[in-house]
């Protein structure tokens, strides 16, 4: 059995995918209800250029932190977004 | 009034006398550009220097004057082989002025935005920054062609040469094609942001294209730069705003005038 996140830090771990998902919902124009943490964002239909520098921009701006070209090209899906902004958060 | 071939220098000369007798009243559109093509003809009256100067198939003019209703006069008494572009660089777009290459058959025809950007984006070095080969040459030439030839100041073959030696420009490839490329010039510590293109299906490819192009940016320790964007490319504007551009008030106005066949020649 996998172990998975309880009490605080689940309910910190859903705010922040919650926060993620609006942030790639304003960037990439697409619905929150669409989105969930398996979702690869070359599968949204709204994904372009424009959006994917959006995307990375507002996260950078938000949390504080900047992405290397090797992670914008590696972060496939929103739950790979949201685990390695927890885990730069924890540094 | 006599269309006759000039120098610069005899130019400049004409002009430091309208100068004198005129005041310091002068509207002007000549900073002293580089200029494009090898023949200069051009008219001068005591108070107006109007010339063009050949590009590829257009005509640049410029001018320079310390009497609007005598630039009008010669803007529109002059017949062109050619259609003929105003570039009119200005913090305040003089109304009058403007008016003036109205009233001459001039059409307004694109308005730029100057970016300029004081703290360039730094970040970690990337690896997949591909600097252009001279082979490219010939491909990067044909898609630089794609650009606005009236306003984007298209280099010529030599210069884009002259660039990819001396890494300038920077490339992304897919498959041994251009997929995407940056175009850009350094002066000290400051870079011109000339030409941006990306063709690449790969959403990705832009940003990973911009970033490499700021890492040569940080390795070369260029921490300034300007660029010029076409107010109604509103996507692109807001793209550079997100990496720190930001408008620093000077606009860059186009205006176009289509062949004429009768009249003055300027041939």
């Amino acid at each position: 059995m996998k172990n998975s996140p309880t009490g605080k830090h689940a309910a910190a771990d859903d705010q922040l995918q919650s926060e993620i998902e609006k942030i790639v919902s304003d960037a990439l124009e697409t619905k929150t209800s669409e989105l969930r943490a398996e979702t690869r964002l070359d599968e949204i239909e709204s994904l372009d250029s424009f959006g994917i520098i959006t995307l990375f921009m507002s996260l950078e701006e938000r949390f504080g932190l900047q992405f290397t070209t090797d992670e914008i090209i590696g972060l496939k899906t929103i739950g790979e977004i949201v685990s390695e902004v927890a885990k730069r958060r924890e540094r | 009034m006599d269309i006759k071939q000039f120098t610069l220098e005899g130019l400049e000369e004409w002009m430091a006398g309208i100068k004198k007798r005129g005041g310091g009243n002068i509207v002007t559109n000549y900073f002293k550009q580089r200029m494009t093509g090898s023949v200069i003809l051009g008219i001068c009256t005591d108070r107006s220097v109007m010339f063009v100067n050949d590009d590829a198939d257009f005509l640049h003019l410029y001018f320079y004057s310390s009497d609007l209703d005598d630039l009008e006069a010669l803007l529109k008494a002059a017949r062109f082989p050619a259609p003929v572009v105003i570039d009119y660089i200005t913090k305040e777009p003089d109304e009058q002025v403007k008016q003036a290459f109205r009233d001459a058959g001039f059409s307004a025809y694109a308005t730029f935005v100057r970016l300029s950007n004081y703290n360039l984006r730094t970040n970690e070095k990337s690896n997949r920054v591909q600097h252009a080969e001279t082979e490219d040459l010939e491909e990067l030439w044909r898609l630089l062609m794609k650009f606005d030839k009236y306003t984007d100041h298209l280099m010529e073959k030599e210069k884009l040469l002259r660039l990819i030696r001396e890494q300038q420009v920077i490339v992304n490839k897919k498959d041994g094609a251009i997929k995407g490329y940056i175009m850009f010039q350094t002066m000290g510590a400051k870079v011109n942001f000339n030409h941006f293109y990306n063709r690449s299906d790969d959403p990705r490819d832009t940003m990973i294209l911009l970033e490499s192009f700021y890492n040569v940016l940080q390795e070369r320790g260029i921490k300034s730069g300007i660029l010029w964007v076409n107010v109604e490319n509103i996507r692109v504007l807001k793209l550079h705003k997100q990496f720190g551009w930001r408008e620093d008030g000077l606009k860059d106005l186009f205006y176009i005038k289509h062949q004429e066949t009768t009249g003055n020649s300027v041939e």
